[in-house]
């Protein structure tokens, strides 16, 4: 994630939005939007149901403020709510979050870091496969490998946005990881 | 093991390679769902003094507490709101709206007209407030062994009392869900132990009603004893809370 993991700062911001500063929380809410957003869709595999989660999320954290507790990291706090928002919407419209998500173009050869055309067409061939298999993880195991690897969130900040114990995200990540290597391997050897 | 690990670096090659739909700017929304929160709950602030103040006109009000006079437990639906954090520096009185400070009960008890009784077994508050304008005078107590932090952390017991009017409420309670409120006797007089999920707490001011200091309460024992309605908010149990209201003199 491009977002700066600024704990100290983030403190200071929160500090002074509990005190009624609404500029202070803009900035928390800018800092945090991708992650937010990105967190929400993998939960809801729907962009338009995670804009109005992480919307939801950051006006409730907000309103949850006065109860979060001085010193504590503000990001996976945040990944707690966002993440409760975002389920109660994908509960809301009962179905499977059908998360696609595709490996952005690669335009030139500059953007893979001189490799032949050929390497970088192997290399992006390579992504898919990957995003495939990750496609066909049972839910539970997928949500925990994308935020874990793809959003790169830490073990507590996954098991905070899936509400799940960490001991549990990392079960379920060393299950993710055996079955996406043998559903990678007839891609391997085929 | 080595698979494994591969696998771990390439799923991290493609963090930077996936193609998230892009992320929207929430600010505006977030502001305007912020300030729409705050007008629904001043609106409910409202709609509840006007019920507090429509019940004082039809001389209804206790219906909700019909032994105790000096104070209203008012349901509301749900769990009422906390306001935002009122720590603003000058010790826990002057955070909780208390008035103006004073040297001792006696001073406080000259400014207020009348006598407060004191929970001997508290010993000596560690401050003494007076607000004028609705005649509460409140004792505040530190924590200390045997007096645990109560909702305020830096207040082990805070008692509040007034004179007790049966028309004229001083205390306005707002208990919702999760809240249970049960009929006790302190000291001979009628009294309410409040407790479970935190309640909401006012002062009515003015002819319309209006409330001012909500804010959230702990374990609270309300009762009436010599002409006055006392409460005594803390995080003790109900035995020990009732303990220490019996040798209020």
């Amino acid at each position: 994630m491009e977002e700066p993991r600024a704990e100290a700062a983030d403190e200071e911001l929160v500090e002074r939005a509990r005190r009624g500063h609404a500029r202070a929380y803009d900035e928390l809410v800018r800092r945090y939007t991708q992650m937010a957003f990105r967190t929400a869709y993998v939960v809801t595999g729907s962009a338009a149901e995670a804009e109005d989660a992480a919307q939801d999320a950051f006006v409730k954290a907000h309103r949850a403020l006065p109860r979060f507790r001085a010193g504590a990291p503000f990001r996976p706090w945040l990944l707690r709510i966002v993440g409760n928002e975002a389920r109660n919407r994908r509960r809301s419209a009962g179905r499977r979050a059908a998360l696609e998500l595709r490996a952005a173009a690669i335009a030139d050869a500059g953007a893979t870091g001189g490799a032949s055309p050929h390497d970088a067409a192997e290399a992006a061939e390579d992504r898919r496969t990957l995003l495939r298999a990750l496609d066909a993880l049972p839910d539970d195991q997928r949500q925990v490998v994308t935020c874990r690897y793809l959003l790169q969130l830490s073990v507590e900040e996954t098991a905070a946005a899936l509400d799940v114990p960490p001991g549990t995200v990392k079960s379920r990540l060393s299950r993710a990881l055996e079955r996406l290597r043998e559903l990678m391997e007839p891609t391997r050897h085929g | 093991m080595a698979e494994l690990e591969r696998l771990e670096a390439r799923l991290g090659d493609l963090a930077g390679a996936v193609a998230w739909p892009p992320a929207p700017d929430l600010a505006a929304g977030v502001r305007a769902g912020i300030a729409a929160r705050a007008r629904r709950r001043r609106l409910r602030l409202v709609l509840l003094a006007a019920a507090l103040a429509l019940a004082l006109a039809g001389g209804g009000a206790l219906a909700a507490t019909p032994a105790l006079r000096g104070a209203v437990i008012q349901w509301v639906p749900g769990q009422p709101e906390p306001s935002p954090s009122s720590a603003t520096g000058g010790g826990p009185g002057a955070d909780l709206g208390l008035g103006q400070r004073y040297p001792s009960v006696a001073d406080a008890e000259r400014a207020a007209g009348f006598q407060a009784v004191v929970p001997a077994a508290l010993g000596q508050p560690d401050e003494v407030w007076y607000r004028s304008s609705i005649g509460v005078i409140a004792l505040v107590y530190r924590p200390r062994p045997g007096l645990p932090p109560s909702s305020d952390r830096r207040v082990g017991a805070l008692v509040m009392e007034a004179r007790a009017s049966p028309n004229n409420p001083v205390f306005v309670k707002l208990a919702g869900a999760g809240t249970t409120v049960t009929q006790t006797t302190v000291n001979g007089g009628p009294g309410f132990w409040i407790t479970g999920a935190p309640h909401g707490f006012a002062f009515p001011i003015g002819a319309e009603g209006q409330t001012d200091s909500f804010r959230l309460a702990g374990n609270v024992l309300l009762w009436n004893q010599a002409g006055l309605v006392v409460r005594i908010e803390s995080g003790l149990d109900q035995r020990e809370a009732l303990r220490i209201a019996g040798t209020a003199r």
